[in-house]
């Protein structure tokens, strides 16, 4: 096994957002709505009638099932809702006319199974693409779907036949937009991956993306426009890149690198559910990330221990309303059940004004969220003392829900000690408030504060005698420290997680944390990579959260480390003079046992 | 197949043997017969053993079949009769009446 160098390809690459795991590499196949997908129609001889009726019945269940699995990956509140088209599509599915229709068709014109849905969804596509309302109209594309995601089913089943298919085996399905029927019913055992134009992390679509077990990338804009008939396609699902038609380097890079990701993740998977020992006996706790209750399941599935970083965003930017105390608590109560007896960390809000939906026109504070930086702007603890009603409402909601399993608070972007004391006074007066009007509250709530600015690096033995643990937020950290935003191209190369000034920072707070004797985790991107968490161990880490797909390769690369290694190599990248050198010295640890440092 | 005299409806009280019910409603929510709000209907008329239908001008739907009601083509404000034909055909269009009435709890 050869540790792959640094691959950055400079051409022809497009970012979006991975949903799912995995590289997909082929030819494109760009859906359109007019050439969604095509239908056979050929006449069958009167023996065949039986068989073909049997096939409906199968690709009727069969997409049934698929809908069902769907509509499980969407949130629950959500069926029966606004929104929940599958209902819809599976009601579609189900219509007693629908096999009462179809069959007459293939008994009497003899007919392929194929052909006679077709007819019969066409018929009333027409009949509705007809109408004058402009809504209704427009609902034409739910028959539509049910039609596609039928057809595609049957189709799934003949290629097994050997028969021919729409999709050419190994494709990568390339659209605007899919519904989450469509995507639903992509046959996977011949679609390698998808790649839409619209969609975030959380839409529908997206989430049912994740259950399909094939890489998808979401949110490419103007993606179509730059396809080619017969364009090859790479698909990085981890990263959120898609490449058009890559140079020879690029693919044979990239098939490398395919190869082994998919070697390794069978031995991998198999082994999640270890805990993270080092080969000297040295014990790290892997936590997960979320952002949503139903990223829960994956979290479990992939080993998590616990929940090191609950974000509580989601909902501020979801509604035209603030969520009430109700809403809040019950969504952190489920979690907070969900995973006791593990802990589960909130962290509290990190946004400002600007990204607060219910707020952002009416907020007296907006005059920065112009031009100015919102990175240095109100945000985090510090909108939430000057906004307090809001931040009382949340506080409640979390001291409700701490009775429910191991809950701890997390305190993001603190740059003064005066910020925890507030929040604790806060903290103090709503558990007094909430007893008073009868709820229970845990008598003893762990507050830890996350260290992601470089003031509170400088004072972290301070905040650290006013906390029980202390989180390192290492993308903040990084943004702070460097003086680099983020979003701007011309100085993400001077983002690095591994420049000397990073490390020592690291190292710092680390250290604080085992003199006042209090747990040190880190929930940034820099403990979900593989180059880094060694490192993060070896400096004296003790936890690392992480989103879930990275927990079972973060472990089996400590299972295969020494505790000692790691401690050395440590101290090396300590002495190192820049960010390179620090990965060098990582790479070269090891090189030759741990392919999948990518 | 029946054959309905939908244009002297408020006579109907039998049609050959069965009990017949009708009622005229109006879909009052702002998008009209939509998916959901047909899926509601067709969920409703589960329980009873009626032939229910839904009609509009000259054309009935088969309240069971969300395709058919779909098809119909009704956006707000359209007058529809709901119909029922047999035992407990009078309580089904009263149920589905209902639902129509409170705009398939839309706005």
């Amino acid at each position: 096994m050869i540790l792959p160098p640094p691959f950055v390809p400079k051409k022809n690459v497009f970012c979006g957002v991975g949903v799912g795991r995995g590289l997909a590499i082929g030819p494109v196949h760009v859906i359109t709505s007019n050439s969604r997908i095509r239908h056979r129609t050929y006449e069958i001889s009167p023996d065949q009638v039986k068989p073909e009726l049997a096939l409906l019945e199968q690709a009727i269940q069969k997409t049934c099932a698929k809908f069902k699995a769907a509509q499980k990956a969407l949130p629950p509140e959500l069926v029966g809702q606004e929104g929940d088209i599958l209902s819809t599509h599976l009601m579609l599915l189900n219509d007693p006319h629908l096999i009462e229709s179809v069959t007459q068709k293939i008994e009497q014109d003899k007919l392929n199974a194929e052909s006679a849905l077709a007819f019969y969804f066409n018929q009333h596509i027409k009949t509705i693409s007809a109408f004058k309302n402009e809504y209704l109209k427009s609902r034409v594309f739910d028959v539509e779907t049910v039609r596609n995601s039928v057809i595609a089913t049957l189709q799934e089943d003949e290629h097994e036949q050997g028969l021919p298919s729409f999709y050419q085996k190994g494709c990568i399905v390339a659209a605007r937009e899919l519904s989450p029927s469509e995507v639903a019913t992509l046959p996977v055992n011949l679609v390698a991956g998808l790649v839409t134009e619209r969609g975030s992390r959380t839409s529908h679509s997206s989430l049912v993306a994740k259950t399909i077990g094939i890489p998808c990338v979401v949110g490419v804009s103007s993606l179509l426009s730059r396809l080619g008939d017969r364009s090859q396609l790479i698909l990085d699902a981890p990263e959120g890149h898609v490449i058009i038609d890559p140079d020879h380097d690029t693919l044979s890079f990239y098939q490398k690198r395919k190869n082994s990701m998919e070697s390794d993740r069978l031995e991998i998977n198999r082994s999640a559910h270890l805990p993270a020992t080092t080969l000297d006996d040295h014990q790290v706790r892997i936590m997960g990330n979320i952002e949503l209750v139903e990223e829960l399941p994956d979290i479990m599935a992939c080993g998590g221990e616990g929940i090191g970083l609950f974000r509580t965003e989601y909902i501020y930017t979801m509604k035209d309303e603030l969520p009430t105390e109700n809403e809040l608590f019950e969504s952190y109560r489920r979690v907070v059940a969900t995973v006791s007896p593990s802990p589960v960390v909130i962290r509290t809000l990190d946004l400002g004004a600007d990204k607060i939906t219910a707020i952002k026109d009416l907020t007296p504070n907006n005059h920065d969220a112009g031009n100015l930086n919102q990175a240095l702007g109100l945000r985090a603890i510090r909108f939430c003392l000057k906004n307090q009603d809001l931040f009382r409402t949340q506080l409640r909601a979390i001291l409700r829900a701490s009775v429910f399993g191991e809950l701890r608070i997390m305190l993001p972007m603190v740059s003064c000690l005066e910020e925890i004391r507030e929040t604790k006074r806060l903290i103090f007066e709503t558990t007094q408030e909430l007893k008073k009007e009868g709820h229970s509250v845990k008598e003893k709530i762990s507050l830890g504060v996350m260290i992601e600015v470089p003031a509170a690096v400088i004072i972290v033995k301070e905040l650290g005698r006013e906390a029980d643990f202390l989180s390192i937020g290492t993308n903040d950290l990084i943004q702070y420290s460097l003086a680099l935003d983020r979003t701007n191209p011309e100085v993400m190369e001077l983002y690095q997680p591994h420049h000397p000034a990073i490390i020592r920072m690291i190292k710092t707070i680390i250290d604080a944390g085992k003199e006042l004797n209090i747990p040190v985790s880190v929930c940034g991107d820099m403990a979900a990579e593989t180059i880094s968490a060694p490192l993060l161990v070896g400096l004296g880490a003790e936890i690392l959260s992480m989103p879930s797909g990275s927990i079972p390769k973060i472990k089996r690369l400590l299972r295969m480390s020494s505790f000692e290694d790691l401690q050395r190599l440590s101290f090396e990248v300590l002495e190192s003079t820049n960010n390179e050198e620090s990965e060098n010295l990582i790479r070269q640890l090891f090189r030759g046992r741990f392919d999948e440092l990518t | 197949m029946l054959d309905l005299e939908i244009k002297r409806p408020n006579s109907l009280s039998t049609i050959g043997d069965s009990p017949a019910s009708k009622i005229t409603v109006k879909i009052k929510n702002r998008l009209g017969l939509h998916g959901r709000a047909a899926g509601k209907l067709v969920t409703a008329a589960k329980p009873f053993r009626s032939k229910l239908f839904l009609v509009r001008d000259d054309r009935r739907a088969d309240v069971r079949s969300i395709m058919s009601l779909l098809t119909l083509e009704c956006p707000y404000n359209t007058e529809v009769s709901l119909i029922g034909i047999g035992e407990d055909a009078e309580e089904a269009i009263t149920v589905l009446a209902k639902i129509i009435n409170d705009r398939f709890g839309e706005a």
